[in-house]
């Protein structure tokens, strides 16, 4: 009887030993054991790339927080949540298991895994004091930091929420759009626009550029006139009512200052600060830009930029021609206009 | 002649067949570096294995099918087998993964190969493979071994033990210890800097990388290991050892080197300083500003009274030239000397004075020579010099 305790008691310490021995998956996650190992992913490229200041070649293993330099190949991370990142050529950002801080350049999403139970579960990049999130673990996608304060947002399946660094939802982002995102220096300034409808005595407003829904209030509401703008397209102007709970699918609370009726979709006047409409690609306003790529699109592609809103303190233009939704994503150039 | 003709016809029948491999080759690499990615394919039929592995790379998902390819056309290629490895290790193939690297090894005895492997048993816990291929990386490593290093850490507490599994050798002590510094664990470093300045190139870089290790533990407040770390440095550029509650280079014999317990010299705005054996002397002009520190030096004190010794002489300063000494600590002043003139000793070449001061607390402080002009008095130009300055406890 003890003889074949023993014995059991030394067969699985053998097989422990050799499940160890091996590499066999211990732990849950997918490809890699280690309660003790404190590795976060892998990173692979095919030439050289830097790690915490130190040049590695070929591959290496991600800690918290690791610094993450891409030479002139790209870096792909492949994440123990399952996320899946390709750090764009001479990119750089520091990677977390559930975030990327990009420092500079681009990175495309290629899988954004752990969304299952919901967005804010996922894979998440911060960029320039904004929150990329895919919305799905499907969600593929490209960040790209242009000049000194824009981010641009390409979503190329599945879709993306941006969040200001108050964590309010700034915009939505579907597949095959791309979104231009710049923080202001007025934080919750709100110029939005869209159809005024009214539910359950709420008045609501889809965003047209960034497809978020806020509650509109104010004084302004109360003047006769305003009821005729129901179902009319119009801009408003206004500032986000701190602490006010939205009603649902609402993202928060817009005090508005102003009401402008908006012409239909599709003429292109100009608004009250010379931007609205749409606008042939780097033809907008203060465009500027990094890029400095006016009217080069890739490819040849018709680009172009319309749209403009200003939402929780951020600026929004939308990109749009279709690059996004071919996939040629690496090529865009398009300065998108803003304000 | 009919033979002649023959042999020509076969001739220019070879040239052509060669004309035309060569050109369907450089199509073909044409075509693939160059060429519209979809339909990109039909370069990998020339059989290049380059061609599997970047395609392996453009489509991961049929990454581990290329990468097969790759190897059927040239199964010496470590490269392949370490992105076959990888794309199994991904997938949760793990033997296929550990085969992969194992096999990349063999096809290449270098660095890059046990570098896969170290990292990949490590992801996998695997503390016994993992110092198997990390100690063969550490020999080989030419390169920064932090990346290495790093991973040495996670696996084993205790940098000692770490460099002593890795295999000690100078290269990665180094490494070790700038890594320790980055990292702000100072008592490790002190250990690894101890090691480094017996098998180090004292003379050479790694004396400049542990006068810099001993700078950091200063500005760390880690008096006693900088104290150590100062004094393993006696082959280089230090003669002074330093000692508790002494000063360095005490009568200015060698040049100040700013570092390490030595001292410190800061030009006066506006004015110069100047430096001969025994003779520090610093211009104060008319526009120098209202208090500005001359000259400083980190010194280890216990609690308890102190005498500062200096001789110093002043030429075109004001009768109360603004000179004072102050004790710091922490960066708050502990103490600060009156100005001296009144208690000066005259001496042939200028004045000998003494300054009694009490340390609170042992510890790191900052003894600081400063200028600082006395209320009521305007700025004249003019010089201050310093002979030596010397400390003693009483």
């Amino acid at each position: 009887m003890r003889i074949d305790f023993l014995r059991s008691a030394v067969a699985a310490g053998l097989a422990l030993h050799l499940a160890a021995g091996m590499g066999l998956p211990l732990a849950a996650g997918q490809g890699f054991a280690g309660a003790a190992a404190p590795a976060i992913g892998v990173v692979v490229t095919s030439g050289a790339f830097r790690l915490n200041h130190a040049t590695v070649r070929s591959n290496a293993t991600l800690f918290e927080g690791a610094m993450v330099e891409a030479g002139a190949a790209p870096a792909r991370l492949a994440l123990t949540s399952g996320a899946q990142l390709e750090l764009e050529t001479t990119s750089a950002g520091r990677v977390f298991g559930r975030h990327l801080a990009l420092d500079h350049g681009a990175v495309r999403i290629d899988r954004a895994a752990g969304s299952a139970s919901g967005f804010a579960a996922g894979f998440r990049v911060e960029a320039r004091g904004l929150t990329i999130q895919p919305d799905a673990s499907g969600s593929t996608g490209r960040i790209w930091l242009i000049g000194e304060r824009r981010v641009e947002v390409s979503a190329l399946t599945g879709s993306f929420r941006a969040l200001n660094s108050q964590g309010m939802l700034i915009a939505k982002i579907v597949a095959g759009r791309s979104l231009a995102l710049e923080p202001q220096l007025i934080p919750g300034r709100y110029r939005i626009t869209g159809r005024l409808l009214r539910r359950e005595g709420h008045f609501l407003l889809t965003d047209e550029t960034t497809n978020v829904t806020v509650e509109v209030a104010g004084s302004v509401l109360s003047k006769p006139d305003f009821i005729r703008l129901l179902g009319q397209r119009a801009e408003f102007n206004g500032f986000a009512r701190r602490g006010a709970t939205p009603v649902s699918d609402a993202a928060q609370v817009v005090e508005v200052a102003q009401v402008t009726p908006a012409p239909p979709q599709g003429s292109a006047p100009a608004g009250p600060d010379g931007a609205g409409g749409t606008a042939p690609a780097g033809a907008g306003g203060s465009a500027g830009g990094a890029s400095g790529g006016a009217g080069g699109g890739a490819s040849g592609a018709a680009v172009s930029v319309t749209m403009i809103a200003i939402i929780g303190g951020v600026a929004a233009a939308a990109v749009v021609g279709g690059l996004a939704a071919s996939g040629n994503l690496g090529g865009s150039t398009a300065p998108p206009v803003s304000r | 002649m009919f033979q002649s003709r023959l042999f020509a016809r076969i001739s220019i029948l070879g040239f052509t067949l060669a004309l035309g491999g060569t050109l369907r080759l450089a199509l073909a690499e044409y075509a693939w570096r160059w060429g519209p990615k979809p339909g990109a394919e039909w370069p990998m039929t020339i059989g290049n294995s380059s061609y599997f592995k970047d395609w392996a790379e453009r489509q991961p998902a049929l990454a581990l099918g290329a990468l097969r390819e790759a190897l059927r056309l040239n199964p010496r290629d470590s490269t392949a087998w370490m992105a076959l490895g990888l794309a199994a290790e991904r997938n949760g193939d793990m033997e296929q993964a550990a085969d992969s690297f194992f096999a990349a090894e063999q096809c290449d005895r270098q660095y890059l190969p046990v570098w896969t492997s170290a990292n990949f048993f490590f992801r996998r816990g695997n503390d016994l493979q993992f110092w198997h291929a990390a100690t063969r990386a550490a020999a080989m490593s030419y390169d920064d071994p932090a990346p290495l290093i790093e991973l040495a850490d996670h696996r084993q507490p205790g940098a000692i033990a770490a460099l002593e599994r890795l295999g000690e050798s100078p290269h990665l002590e180094r490494g070790y210890l700038r890594f320790l510094i980055g990292r702000s664990r100072w008592q490790e470093a002190a250990e690894v800097a101890a090691r480094l300045s017996l098998h180090g190139d004292i003379p050479g870089n790694d004396g400049e990388l542990l006068l810099n290790f001993t700078d950091r533990l200063i500005e760390a407040n880690q008096g006693e290991a900088a104290l150590a770390a100062w004094n393993r440095l006696q082959k280089f550029p230090a003669p002074d050892r330093a000692i508790r509650g002494k000063l360095v280079n005490r009568n200015f014999q060698r040049r100040p080197s700013g570092h390490g317990f030595d001292w410190r010299v800061t030009e006066p705005p506006r004015g110069w300083v100047h430096w001969a054996p025994s003779r520090l002397a610093f211009r104060l002009a008319e526009m120098t500003p209202d208090a500005c520190i001359l000259l400083e030096q980190p010194v280890v004190l216990d609690s308890g009274r102190y005498r500062l010794r200096f001789a110093y002489r002043t030429e075109g300063l004001a009768e109360k030239s603004g000179l004072r000494w102050t004790l710091l600590h922490d960066g708050r002043v502990e103490a600060s000397s009156g100005v001296w003139d009144r208690t000066a000793t005259k001496v042939s070449n200028g004045l000998v004075a003494e300054w009694n001061f009490r340390a609170a607390k042992a510890g790191l402080y900052e003894l600081a020579w400063i200028y600082s002009r006395v209320p009521g008095t305007s700025h004249k130009e003019g010089r201050a010099e310093l002979a030596f300055a010397s400390l003693e406890a009483p």
